[in-house]
């Protein structure tokens, strides 16, 4: 967290004093944020507890004769009362022990650590992956528009991405497979004969130019590094066009705001360029706003993404715990929620240092 | 109809006029679809050739003749069901962020307004339901109780409130220590007054901007859980479940699933032409270029 | 099972699959009706390659252990790395699998099994005290095996020195050696304590190796060399992938990046018949979808109001509404044409509104008020077959309010509970099977509270007859009773839909049980390019 503080081009005094409230703030806040993590353990326990069946019914399925089900609960030990359950569950997960899976046997214990691990490991790849593409992109995006408010430029980036974000993710990623399928057959394709001709030919050469991506994100323990960043080149480039817009919207109206400040005003007085004024004067006041929004995107493509995980067959940890819901499968729904809310909290508190040390205003108010 | 009302709807809409007539090319286009959007929402059962629900021909007949767009999966009219879908969708995306306002905005400046323990014990039950992944919580709840009208309502508001109460509490609380606040406060003002009267016009560009967005991430958060299965119930025609009803299609370069889509992303993109209009005029940048 | 043509098969599908599939658990004994052939001689098989597949089922709660194997996925899994006592050929007629003959006796109450000499994939031999034990995982009080039901009828395993099996029943059954080829019924090796080993690979006796298994994602199968059969398992590996969501699916099997693929999309299978390199099957199954009436509960208590019912529905609609025309019409008793002793001559009840209103006018009624409880949870299209049904029956004064239950909770709080209910049955490898587990007085899943005398004396009789003519009499007898009695419509019977590309080849003939060659594919199909 303390290299957060040394943001370039704030230096003096007045940084080393800083680091002590900051240092406060943070520890408070990383105090609540367990508060928080010990309440959602609450209320994902109670919410698995409240839906209708439970694990034995849903491994059994509707063929069960209530024997059998009885007979598995008693394996799971369902006939300890709820509470002393989560207060077992709970020691453990103190301890950083999340307990087995449900789905362990007598003698075949599938740790919940074990069934996260390569998944929660999957996930932060992805998400690395499309912040690498997608962060940069979308502030670059965000200032030229700003600085180039209003041109036909600003208005068709601004109407691109306002369509990214009005269509459901799932649908971004089918039109993509649907580029990849049709690559070397657009003109046949019912859309390449509804178009003039020169146009789908048109279309046609560009798309098989295009190399054809992989529309399966299938991957193992053997796929290579390399493979694996060619396998998530369709999951990653949907995701950015799933999230580019709002952090690029935010990143304009923030500069634009900015740019109307008297400062600014001062600078274009002064001669300097538009360009200069963006980048050098405007940018760095406004990072506070750009930094939380972007710790939302990045905290959605941790937690969020299971549908663009389910449409390319990729094993993270969204599809993991839509499963153990269905399944009610406690162990793993908890570890994922916590890590869920874990994620969640600490962006949001790395998001709200930097405002913080951006804006030093803000470490003395309350 | 008293004249009183009859002279001040007049007076604002046609300060409504006079501004429009300033106002930039896409701020018309947005008005203009939003109307467009409006009208075949009220008056869908006059307008579409057939009910929603009606099997009026064969699955997937072409588009023309007796229908204009064709026919979906069932033999379901398209145009019919997009114009029933207008009404469905927007009808629950208004209520819902209706909903999620009046929730989270009153919480969110009531919470800035007084804090303390109020304060206090709201921001720790949204934080919660924050750290929670809303497309999970909504699985969760929805599973539990079924995916009614009703319930997806509540549930999708419940979880656009805690997202309004941050924004809500963030902006008013950069209201509140101001100076003419704390003069209304000693002038003893009440807190609606004071809510009304000097908090809501400050902080009401963020809240306008978040509204738009929320408002059309409704037909988002649909289409997810329709993906997951707990979406709107068949036979209703809303605009998310007709993308994923028909997102077969678009594997064969068939344009169909491409209309609910296009109905949501040109609802989306007039919203927010309208919103960047209302920010460019009250924002100070009104006269530059 | 329900869901097969689920548009929203994505993962909301999967456990309610999970829920139905054992149910479905139709272990294919149909010889009935002609076997299914492709144009083409049949060539010889091709040794070796990778077979890439795309399956629709599949979570990350899937096991290895024999009892929970419930789904698709686990039920190809049970077929392609575990050995059975006997198995359902591809030309649909009962063979033995580790048994090399068997021989009934004492009015089918006492069945012999002799094994032959197979190994498990460690190479140890199959010898009887394996059998035993693997039978007996699934009997006994602490049991937590689904097929416990299936071979409750067991009363006493015992050897016969190592290579002799003797199985004594409670009441005869002359299709014990059917209910044998069940999925869960796999053979593992035992431990000296009596209890099955099923976690390790080396302690499975089936024509595959599992090499790689992660639930719910993928799983990787290589050739047994060991498997006594030579003549069973062509591919040297197949990879099977778990791909839920029906468009992604199908767009890896058009991509080239899965050579076959369970369920497509059902509205899409024209335009996926027509893309170039793709073959797409469909065959008659056992599954049946339609309503249920409790037959106790006014007012469907009176065999007229049923039979009102009955007649109320357009089955041509309504198989075009939740299949797109991919199955055939049913005729309101599970037994499907699939089965063996499916009677043809039954008359086909159809839509007939002035028969219907005579019934109703019979019952004493002019009009009527029901309430049907329907979800997609039931079949994908449940909500709307039923909203077809209430539009036929509005003309005959029948008023149909629908109640649209939530999904998740349909089979544990609709079915068997509420009186008038969308349904969806998997059917039984047996008609015995189907008729005990649904309409026998007091079976727990007899979900139209079905109770006839000459019903129940048929199908204790019908069980123990060793005799096929006398069988087929009876088994048609107790078919007409629940057609002119029952509580059940079933007005569709889905077909089973799989398709591949045209480098995977497989014989003329293939088993009716589910789909893919009763799941067997990988063990019996080929690749030729």
């Amino acid at each position: 967290m303390t290299d957060v503080a040394e943001v370039p081009g704030r230096t003096g005094p007045g940084r080393q004093r800083a680091i002590v409230p900051l240092l406060g703030t943070v520890l408070q806040r990383l105090g609540l944020g367990l508060v928080t993590l010990f309440m959602v353990s609450i209320v994902i326990y109670l919410s698995i507890e409240a839906l209708p069946g439970d694990f034995a019914q849903s491994i059994l399925g509707r063929s069960a004769s209530p024997e059998t089900v009885e007979a598995y609960r008693q394996m799971l030990g369902f006939d300890r009362p709820p509470i002393e359950r989560y207060l077992s569950w709970m020691a453990g997960a103190v301890h950083g022990d999340f307990g087995s899976s449900l789905t362990s046997r007598p003698g075949a214990v599938r740790a919940v650590s074990a069934i996260i691990g390569p998944r929660l490991y999957n996930t932060f790849f992805l998400a690395a992956m499309t912040a690498i593409i997608a962060v940069p992109l979308a502030i670059l995006l965000g200032a030229l528009t700003a600085l180039y408010r209003g041109s036909f430029f600003d208005r068709a980036v601004n109407g691109l991405t306002l369509m990214t974000i009005s269509v459901p993710e799932f649908f971004i990623a089918y039109i993509l497979c649907y580029l990849v399928i049709s690559k070397d057959m657009f003109a046949m394709t019912q859309l390449g004969q509804l178009l003039p001709s020169w146009l789908s030919s048109g279309i046609g050469s560009v798309l098989s130019l295009m190399p054809k991506l992989p529309t399966l994100a299938a991957i193992n323990e053997s796929t290579t590094i390399g493979e694996r960043i060619w396998k998530l080149l369709l999951p990653s480039l949907t995701l950015t066009l799933v999230i580019i817009a709002h952090m690029m919207r935010m990143t304009r109206a923030v500069l634009i705001n900015v740019l109307a400040s008297p400062y600014i005003e001062m600078g274009r007085l002064k001669g300097l360029s538009s360009a200069w004024i963006v980048f050098k004067h405007a940018l760095p006041n406004a990072w506070a706003p750009i930094a939380t929004v972007v710790a939302f995107n990045l905290a959605y493509l941790i937690v969020g993404v299971v549908v663009v995980e389910v449409v390319f067959v990729y094993p993270g940890i969204g599809q993991l715990m839509v499963d153990a819901v269905r399944s009610r499968d406690m162990p793993v729904v908890q570890a994922c929620a916590l890590i869920f809310a874990a994620t969640y909290i600490v962006l949001n508190l790395v998001a709200d240092v930097i405002a913080i040390v951006t804006n030093p205003r803000l470490m003395y108010s309350r | 109809m008293t004249p009183a009302v009859t002279r001040r709807r007049r007076s604002w809409f046609s300060r409504l006029l006079k501004e429009m007539r300033h106002a930039r090319f896409t701020a018309w286009f947005g008005v203009l679809v939003i109307l467009a959007y409006a009208i075949l929402a009220l008056f869908a059962p006059q307008i579409a050739p057939y009910n929603e629900a009606t099997v009026a021909g064969q699955p997937y007949m072409a588009w023309g003749g007796h229908f204009l767009l064709g026919t979906d999966q069932l033999g379901r009219d398209v145009l019919s069901r997009l114009i029933y879908g207008a009404r469905n969708t927007v009808g629950i995306a208004v209520i819902t962020t209706c909903l999620a306002f009046l929730l989270g905005g009153t919480l969110g400046i009531v919470a800035a307004l007084y804090g303390g323990w109020l304060d206090q014990l709201c921001s720790r039950i949204v934080d919660v339901f924050m750290s929670i992944p809303s497309v999970i919580f909504a699985l969760l709840f929805l599973s539990a109780f079924g995916s009614s009208i009703p319930n997806l309502i509540v549930t999708l508001a419940a979880l656009d409130a805690t997202r309004v109460f941050r924004l809500a509490r963030a902006a008013a609380g950069n209201v509140v220590v101001m100076d003419f606040i704390q003069i209304a406060r000693v002038r003893g003002e009440s807190a609606v007054w004071l809510i009304r009267r000097e908090i809501l016009p400050n902080i009401m560009a963020p809240l306008i901007v978040e509204f738009g967005l929320r408002f059309c991430f409704v037909f988002l958060s649909i289409a997810a859980l329709s993906f997951l299965g707990v979406g709107i119930q068949p036979p209703t025609a809303d605009w998310g479940s007709m993308v994923r009803e028909n997102a077969a299609l678009i594997s064969y370069g068939n344009i169909t699933p491409l209309l609910p889509a296009a109905a949501i992303a040109l609802l989306t993109i007039a919203i927010n032409f309208v919103i960047d209009w209302y920010l460019y005029r009250t924002s100070g940048l009104r006269d530059e270029r | 099972m329900h869901a097969s043509d689920n548009k929203d098969a994505g993962i909301i599908g999967s456990i309610n699959r999970r829920g139905l599939i054992k149910t479905a658990g139709a272990f294919g004994l149909a010889l009935a009706a002609g076997s299914f052939s492709l144009a083409g001689k049949a060539k010889a098989a091709v040794k070796g390659g990778n077979m890439k597949v795309g399956c629709s089922f599949g979570q990350t709660t899937d096991s290895v252990e024999p009892g929970t194997y419930a789904h698709g996925f686990s039920i190809m899994l049970s077929y392609t790395c575990h050995a059975k006592l006997t198995v359902v050929g591809s030309d649909n007629k009962l063979q033995g699998d580790i048994a090399e003959s068997w021989e009934g006796s004492d009015q089918a109450r006492k069945w012999v099994f002799k094994l032959r000499s197979a190994q498990f994939h460690d190479g140890s031999a199959v010898t009887a005290k394996d059998v035993i034990a693997s039978i007996n995982h699934h009997r006994g009080d602490k049991t937590t095996s689904n097929s416990k039901s299936v071979v409750a009828n067991v009363k006493n395993i015992t050897a016969d020195g190592d290579k002799t099996v003797v199985f004594d029943l409670e009441t005869g059954d002359a299709d014990f050696p059917y209910i044998l080829t069940d999925y869960q019924l796999a053979i593992c090796k035992a431990k000296d304590d009596g209890t099955i080993d099923w976690q390790n690979d080396g302690s499975r006796a089936g024509p595959y190796q599992l090499a790689e298994f992660e639930p719910g994602v993928r799983a990787l199968f290589k050739k047994a060399d060991n498997y006594w059969n030579p003549d069973v398992g062509h591919l040297a590996s197949a990879e099977v992938l778990i791909i839920t969501d029906a468009t992604a699916r199908q767009n890896a099997l058009l991509t080239g990046d899965v050579d076959i693929i369970d369920r497509p999309e059902i509205r899409t299978l024209a335009m996926l018949q027509g893309a170039p390199g793709v073959k797409v099957e469909e065959m008659a199954g056992f599954r049946f979808h339609g309503f249920t009436m409790f037959c106790d509960t006014p007012p469907f208590d009176n065999n007229d109001v049923r039979m009102a019912l009955k007649y109320g529905i357009d089955r041509e609609a309504a198989l075009n509404v939740a299949l797109a025309g991919h199955g055939k019409i049913g005729n309101d008793h599970p037994i499907t044409p699939a089965y063996r002793f499916y009677d043809p001559e039954i008359p086909q009840i159809t839509y007939d509104p002035d028969r219907a209103a005579h019934h109703l006018k019979k019952a004493g009624l002019t009009s009527l008020n029901v309430d049907l409880s329907a979800s997609s949870a039931a079949y994908a299209s449940a909500v709307d077959c039923s909203l077809l049904y209430q539009s036929n029956l509005k003309p005959i004064g029948i008023n149909l309010n629908i109640i649209n239950e939530p999904a998740d909770s349909y089979w544990s709080n609709v079915w068997l509970k509420k009186p008038f209910i969308a349904t969806d049955w998997g059917g039984r490898p047996t008609e015995d099977l189907m008729f005990s587990v649904a309409f026998k007085s007091g079976a727990a899943w007899n979900d139209t509270h079905f109770n006839n005398p000459r019903f129940e004396s048929l199908l204790l009789s019908a069980r123990a007859e060793l005799d096929e003519a006398k069988r087929r009499e009876m088994y048609g007898e107790m078919q007409r009773i629940v057609h002119d009695e029952g509580g059940l419509i079933a007005p569709i019977l889905p077909n089973n839909i799989w398709a591949y590309r045209s480098r995977v080849k497989h014989a003329e003939s293939i088993s009716k049980a589910w789909e893919l060659d009763g799941w067997q594919f990988i063990s019996r199909w080929w690749i030729e390019d």
